[in-house]
């Protein structure tokens, strides 16, 4: 299964990074979309179909938590997984990261094998599942 | 005890970082002021601050040549550097003080939480005379193959 992920991050350069590092590591997407901040995500929240949402949360305007807020308002929304990409690593905050409804998280600086890592446990798969020989893998460049 | 921990930490936070993710290898240089760095010079040095409030409150700074911030960001983005705008770069530089002082605390201690405000682009030389009124700085001279980067962190000597 191909999962559509919407990465927000007001940083170009790291949307650019992020993406690059999902696909080198071999995650099955279908197709990526971008958001610089909260607001932003939630129009295409409400456009498209995600299956996951990847979020900074220092960001001008409508940071990372406060859109996990709004989704977890929303019935529609409320569902899809939401993975806070970070340099937030004290443990407090993490909890509170948690409590509001993340999924998980990643600590920025991150490498393609952790990326990887997190968004199998979430989606539930195994790496194994992931790379059997029908699922597509040559596809991917990395 | 507390510059020691601080210092540690920002040195290993910005091994993590740029290593890890800008694949850049470096070398730390002592006793080196960072009004003197780039005095002979070696083109524009960008430099982006970020506010925190916690245990303790302040800034950093990051002071970065643009010709390596243009070569990192053009390598993120995929594309040739002459295709790369100036706000993309800032957004390279923006993002590297965030993930350095971000990682720095988690390393100093995992418990504190500081706040981390929106990054900001700030002239060179005007981030250098905030430097002459701050209390307390710790800088990091970091070596690259061919120029220097910064690390700094200024903050309250009564936190």
């Amino acid at each position: 299964m191909a999962y559509n992920i919407l990465i927000v991050d007001d940083s170009t350069p790291m949307r650019a990074v992020i993406k690059k590092v999902v696909k080198a590591s071999r995650f099955d997407v279908g197709q990526f979309f971008e958001a610089a901040n909260g607001i932003e995500a939630l129009k295409i929240l409400n456009q498209e179909w995600l299956d996951l949402v990847l979020t900074d949360y220092n960001m001008p305007d409508m940071d990372g938590l406060k859109l996990v807020e709004e989704m977890k308002k929303d019935e529609e929304l409320k569902s899809i997984p939401v993975v806070m990409i970070t340099t937030e690593g004290s443990r407090e905050r993490v909890e509170e990261f948690m409590e509001k409804g993340v999924m998980d998280y990643i600590k920025k600086p991150f490498t393609p094998e952790q990326i990887k890592q997190k968004l199998m446990q979430i989606i539930g798969e195994t790496e194994d599942e992931e790379r059997t020989p029908d699922n597509g893998d040559e596809e991917f460049d990395f | 005890m507390k510059n020691e921990l601080l210092t540690t930490a920002m040195k290993n936070s910005i091994s993590d970082v740029l290593e890890t993710m800008f694949f850049l290898s470096l070398d730390y240089s002592d006793n080196v002021a960072i009004h003197e760095l780039w005095s002979t010079g070696k083109g524009q040095i960008l430099a982006s601050k970020l506010n925190f409030e916690g245990p303790f409150s302040g800034n950093t700074v990051f002071y970065i040549p643009k010709k390596i911030a243009l070569s990192i960001t053009a390598d993120f983005l995929g594309k040739d550097e002459n295709d790369v705008f100036d706000d993309q770069i800032n957004g390279t530089v923006k993002e590297l003080i965030n993930m350095l002082t971000g990682n720095t605390f988690s390393i100093y201690d995992p418990d504190a939480v500081f706040d981390l405000e929106v990054p900001e682009m700030v002239k060179f030389d005007d981030s250098l005379k905030d430097l002459s009124d701050s209390e307390k700085t710790i800088s990091i001279v970091i070596e690259t193959m061919e120029n220097h980067l910064a690390f700094q962190m200024n903050f309250r000597i009564d936190d």
